[in-house]
């Protein structure tokens, strides 16, 4: 048994599509990234200013994905989340009025334009810079930060190992720029892994990912501390897989702690309870009906939404309380076992999306916040810290990762079937073309823009987000729709590239509209020499 | 959804008499009714492309979803050559020599074939020229994943039973295979339900010692 009482590594994988239209004064998905910010990732930020301030110890691990990093540090997103936030503390004054005579009501909107407020507050005082203060806590020792796959391009499908390579490679020198030091690990978007893939993982300097639970076990040959320890492939990547049981007590609809009827009810919104006329100027262009964030009700149970009951902020926080113990007394009991059983040092990874904290689970913040608490109060029993963390203290077995990832089925299936499977041909299309632009040298400055905005355009088309969409049926016209878009770009830029007159104008219109990665090199699409 | 958007009027390839990507078919750009929702599907993208290409890709340890593209050199060569009418094969043939043969349309691009879990596979598509076999393109060597568990020495660790016992992960190769070959290289455009989907299906939350700690 080892002396070390094990590493819970706690990870939060935050990425958003890059959704950002100048081409609109106003545009309703880019409330996903603003929803997020109010809802996830200040209330997140506020929580370990906390806990710096009381100086109670605590890690958490994180993705930020590239394209959420360039969301967070543009200008013309911060000032339309700026003024978004304006428009959501005026709703709340309103709906103070509004539900005068109604005590349970008047509570739960005033509960809201408070929150709000804080967020706005916190907003202004970091003036808008949330990439800082997530740098700020990664070199304070506080929070690990992890990077993603470019544009969390969904890997196994990419056709073409330069198109890998340029996942990978961009988004590592996305990740220089924004946190000024490298990546040490890489969430692989949807955690999907094929065999193959740590080869190229090991050449682009990384030294760490995480993957599904099976990508683990049913490596070869089966690792002794099946999930609870770490696996280092051939090529010297370490992989890291997640816990089921700690997933399933946060992640499950039915039995995981969000679904508790205290907790406040996501799908009754102002945006879609008060009259058209009165919620019209809060809403997108074209009056259609969204979500406001102003929440009244709670879960309640398996009831339909209209016998929802009123929501209780105080009784939910104390519900998120106790969770949080359940947690933290599940997880000793855990590693309790854990080290009796296990070779050197346990792991156990729990990941999780970072929008389920918050923007879904409204209570999820402070979950986190009394867990963390928690742990440094009875730190003993077991300690929060990052893959690298478990990389440096553990024993690892070599053994080769089987393919996986953390979608519906284990497998592929969420992001391959009959919904998304016409988009293939398109993207390793793009991938071709792509390839033959980099191994030819371009004619002029202006023919090497068109080349890196020609790689902009399929790293966007390679959002795993676009093929999700498409199998949940939700907004789909939109995922279709720039699909298409960036297919189309990267099609009439190719052209271009081919071209001795090039059309500027059409250039310049695409380089503002998709104008992630500024710094994009697609070296890494250049073909290499076949071997032998 | 936004109302105001109207697509940029970009350069778009010739379009080419090969079948549609299923993609989406109701290319609504104008309300059909006064008042009807207005849905932007985005610029219509090329039906097919000019190379001779074939691609699979693994969905799970059971299925892989084949497409190709006929619309390269090669292919119009060897049309030109042996008539109009002549037969594409689809031939899937993994290491072990077992091998399957499909006469394939050349405008029907997706094609899901039931799979042997931990199998290494080449796929490609060929004319027949007499005695002579010709291949237009093929894949790389791909495959499929292994829902098993193999340790040195034939003897897996007390942990990882206790992980495969409790998250209800399948561990025989024996049980796996089985379950494969009732549908072994069968094709459709739609794939059947995973065997061994419930291997996935997680338990009841509950501590390492077994016990649910509420």
């Amino acid at each position: 048994m080892s002396e070390h009482p094990g590493i819970l590594i706690l990870h939060l994988h935050a990425h958003l599509p890059y959704v950002r239209h100048p081409e609109h004064s106003s545009f309703m998905e880019e409330d996903w990234l603003f929803e997020a910010i109010s809802e996830t990732y200040v209330p997140l930020l506020i929580s370990m200013d906390r806990l710096m301030n009381e100086d109670v110890p605590f890690k958490l691990s994180m993705t930020l994905s590239p394209p959420l990093c360039e969301m967070l540090d543009d200008d013309l997103l911060r000032t339309r989340y700026a003024i978004r936030l304006d428009k959501l503390v005026q709703l709340g004054e309103k709906e103070i009025e509004r539900t005068n005579s109604d005590p349970a009501m008047n509570a739960a909107a005033k509960f809201h334009l408070q929150f709000f407020k804080e967020v706005r507050d916190y907003w202004r005082k970091v003036q808008g810079d949330l990439i800082s203060k997530f740098r700020y806590l990664q070199n304070s020792g506080h929070l690990e930060i992890m990077t993603c796959c470019a544009t969390h391009g969904f890997l196994p499908h990419i056709a073409n190992d330069e198109a890998i390579r340029a996942q990978l490679r961009i988004a590592a020198n996305n990740y220089r720029k924004h946190f000024h030091r490298s990546p040490n690990g890489i969430w692989l978007a949807e955690c999907a892994y094929r065999q193959g893939l740590d080869e190229l993982l090991a050449e682009e300097g990384y030294s760490y990912t995480f993957l599904d639970a099976h990508g683990i076990l049913y490596s070869e040959p089966a690792p002794k501390n099946g999930v609870w320890g770490t696996v280092r492939s051939p090529s010297g990547i370490t992989f890291i897989g997640r816990d089921i049981e700690s997933s399933k007590q946060v992640w499950s609809a039915n039995e995981g702690y969000p679904g508790d009827p205290a907790y406040r009810e996501f799908y009754r919104d102002v945006g879609y309870d008060r009259e058209q006329d009165y919620i019209e100027p809060f809403l997108h262009g074209g009056g259609t009906r969204h979500n406001l964030g102003y929440k009244y009700y709670r879960i309640t149970g398996d009831v339909q939404l209209d016998e929802k009951q009123p929501y209780d902020p105080t009784q939910a926080a104390m519900t998120a309380r106790q969770h949080a113990e359940n947690f933290h007394f599940n997880r000793t009991q855990q590693f309790k076992h854990l080290r009796a059983h296990t070779e050197g040092i346990p792991v156990v990874l729990a990941p999780y999306d970072a929008e389920l904290f918050g923007h879904w689970w409204f209570e999820g913040p402070n979950f986190l916040e009394s867990f963390m608490r928690l742990v440094a109060q009875y730190s003993d029993q077991f300690v929060l810290g990052s893959g690298s963390d478990a990389c440096d203290k553990c024993t690892e077995q070599l053994a080769k990762p089987s393919a996986s990832s953390w979608g519906a089925g284990g497998y592929f299936s969420v992001w391959l079937n009959e919904s998304n499977q016409w988009m293939y041909p398109h993207l390793h299309e793009g991938e071709r073309r792509m390839i033959r632009a980099a191994s030819c040298d371009p004619a002029s400055p202006l023919h090497r823009r068109i080349r890196d905005q020609m790689g902009r355009e399929l790293l966007l088309a390679q959002s795993s987000d676009w093929a999700f969409i498409a199998t949940t049926a939700t907004t789909v016209p939109y995922a279709v729709r720039r699909f298409r878009e960036h297919i189309s770009a990267l099609l009439t830029l190719d052209e271009m590239f081919h071209s001795q007159n090039p059309d500027v104008q059409k250039l310049e219109e695409l380089e503002d509209r998709h104008r992630i990665f500024p710094e994009i090199d697609t070296s890494a699409y250049t073909r290499r020499p076949e071997n032998g | 959804m936004v109302n105001d958007y109207h697509s940029s009027g970009t350069f778009m390839p010739t379009f080419r008499e090969v079948p549609p990507f299923d993609g989406p078919l109701a290319q609504e750009k104008r309300p059909s009714r006064p008042g009807g929702v207005y849905l932007d599907w985005g610029p219509q993208i090329p039906e097919c492309y000019d190379v001779d290409y074939i691609h699979a890709l693994v969905r799970d340890p059971f299925w892989v979803c084949v497409y190709w593209l006929l619309g390269g050199p090669k292919t119009e060569r060897w049309l030109r050559k042996l008539g109009q009418d002549t037969d594409f094969i689809l031939i899937l043939k993994r290491d072990d020599e077992v091998r399957y043969e499909y006469v394939v349309p050349r405008k029907c691009p997706f094609y899901w074939i039931n799979v042997r879990p931990g199998g290494a596979y080449f796929a490609r598509i060929i004319v027949r020229h007499g005695n002579k076999l010709i291949e237009i393109c093929r894949t790389p060597r791909f495959t499929t994943p292994k829902p098993w568990v193999k340790s040195v020495g034939g003897e897996v660790s007390p942990l990882m039973s206790e992980a495969m016992e409790k998250f209800g992960f399948a561990a025989s190769e024996v049980e796996v295979l089985s379950a494969y070959e009732e549908g072994a290289g069968s094709v459709g455009r739609s794939p059947v339900a995973l065997p061994l989907h419930d291997a996935f299906s997680y338990p009841t939350p509950t501590s390492s010692s077994g016990q649910n700690h509420e």
